[in-house]
């Protein structure tokens, strides 16, 4: 059971409730409900990337799915392998962000960023061999939102696991990404 | 020296051209450029941390400077003890910062503070021995909001080493001006 209450719906502003209840129904999210001003530009911050960013959506996952195991975060890991499963990812490549890497699973790309993945999540710092191997793969701006996006895991899965939020009884439906950008769509323009 | 060059502001169209206009002169703002929208995007969820959080910001400001300390981030230390002094936090409390939870200058509740950080940010959960005495004294909200801003941190830090962004030459900005973030 969650560590502290989640939030109940009608003490949520009225922006905030609107989009809880078109948000898939997670309990993360209705944590996350409860930080009040951060709660909405969390939401926008999260699906710029989940939907309107340049990284392909297989790469994106099996990186989060890597801090989320780095970070023994069931609940991270269960909900994102279910999104994986919605791409159509293989239950071999989702199972191998477990593993040793390199996989031969993976391509050279997603090896190499998943290796990166591996040496921000400990060091902070990626070595220079280490991020000089990954420009071979990407472009700058790929690699900035790759850098946002293992950091927001690690955020995310602190959250989680500090907070005790809870596994849902039954999955939702789906991936739940266009829930998430159709409820940001509804926001004023503010977020 | 940053391991990229630094995103032009002069090729910025629509909304990042827009969050660019309306940030502070800050290297980290610049490198983040690269991402786009994403600019926009990240700067509205920090500056609702900072600016919007029932947490009180010494608190605060002790969490994220902590988080840069045990990241070795040494930009994100920098900027996060100007906003600490710009918001009355005691030299010997931001040295403290330094040096650990047991340090004499904090007070209980900072002492608690430190540790909860030190633990989530080490251990990913809290145990009980940091997570029980803090959550006595805060409310659910402000540990939802503590947790989601050392995590924040985190992110930030990363971002910072791993492009390798610079402390900005004198003059080049004043830094995150608190009474601003506060009036929007």
């Amino acid at each position: 059971m969650a560590r502290v209450a989640y939030p109940d719906l009608a003490d949520l502003k009225p922006a905030d409730r609107s989009l809880m209840e078109q948000l898939p129904p997670l309990n993360v999210f209705r944590m996350l409900s409860g930080t009040g001003a951060s709660f909405a530009p969390f939401m926008s911050f999260i699906n710029a990337y989940l939907n309107d960013g340049i990284l392909n959506q297989d790469l994106r996952e099996l990186v989060i799915l890597r801090v989320g195991h780095l970070c023994k975060s069931a609940y991270e890991v269960h909900q994102h392998e279910r999104v994986a499963r919605t791409l159509g990812m293989s239950e071999m490549r989702i199972q191998a962000t477990k593993g040793a890497i390199p996989a031969s699973v993976y391509n050279d790309q997603e090896n190499a960023a998943l290796l990166f993945t591996d040496e921000q999540v400990a060091n902070v710092k990626v070595s220079d061999a280490t991020f000089t191997a990954t420009q071979a793969h990407f472009s700058d701006p790929e690699i900035v939102e790759l850098t946002m996006i293992i950091g927001t895991y690690l955020m995310v899965c602190r959250f989680l696991e500090t907070l005790e939020v809870d596994l849902e009884e039954n999955d939702i439906s789906g991936s739940g990404l266009a829930e998430i950008e159709s409820s940001i769509q509804t926001l004023g323009s503010g977020n | 020296m940053a391991r990229i060059p630094y995103f032009d502001p002069s090729n910025a169209t629509g909304r990042l051209k827009d969050a660019i206009e309306k940030l502070p002169n800050l290297n980290i703002f610049r490198m983040m450029g690269h991402s786009g929208d994403m600019l926009a995007k990240f700067t509205g969820l920090g500056n609702q941390i900072l600016g919007r959080s029932d947490l009180d910001p010494i608190l605060r400001e002790i969490a994220i400077v902590r988080v840069g300390v045990l990241s070795k981030a040494t930009y994100e230390v920098f900027q996060h003890e100007r906003i600490s002094r710009q918001i009355g936090m005691p030299e010997e409390v931001i040295q403290a910062i330094h040096t650990g939870p047991e340090a004499p200058a904090f007070d209980e509740l900072q002492r608690l503070v430190m540790a909860y950080t030190d633990d989530v940010v080490l251990n990913v959960r809290a145990s009980d021995a940091t997570f029980d005495p803090l959550s006595e004294k805060l409310s659910y909200k402000e540990m939802q909001e503590l947790t989601l801003t050392i995590g924040y941190y985190m992110m930030v830090s990363r971002f910072l080493e791993t492009f390798d962004v610079d402390i900005e030459e004198e003059g080049q900005s004043e830094g995150v001006n608190m009474k601003d973030l506060e009036r929007k």
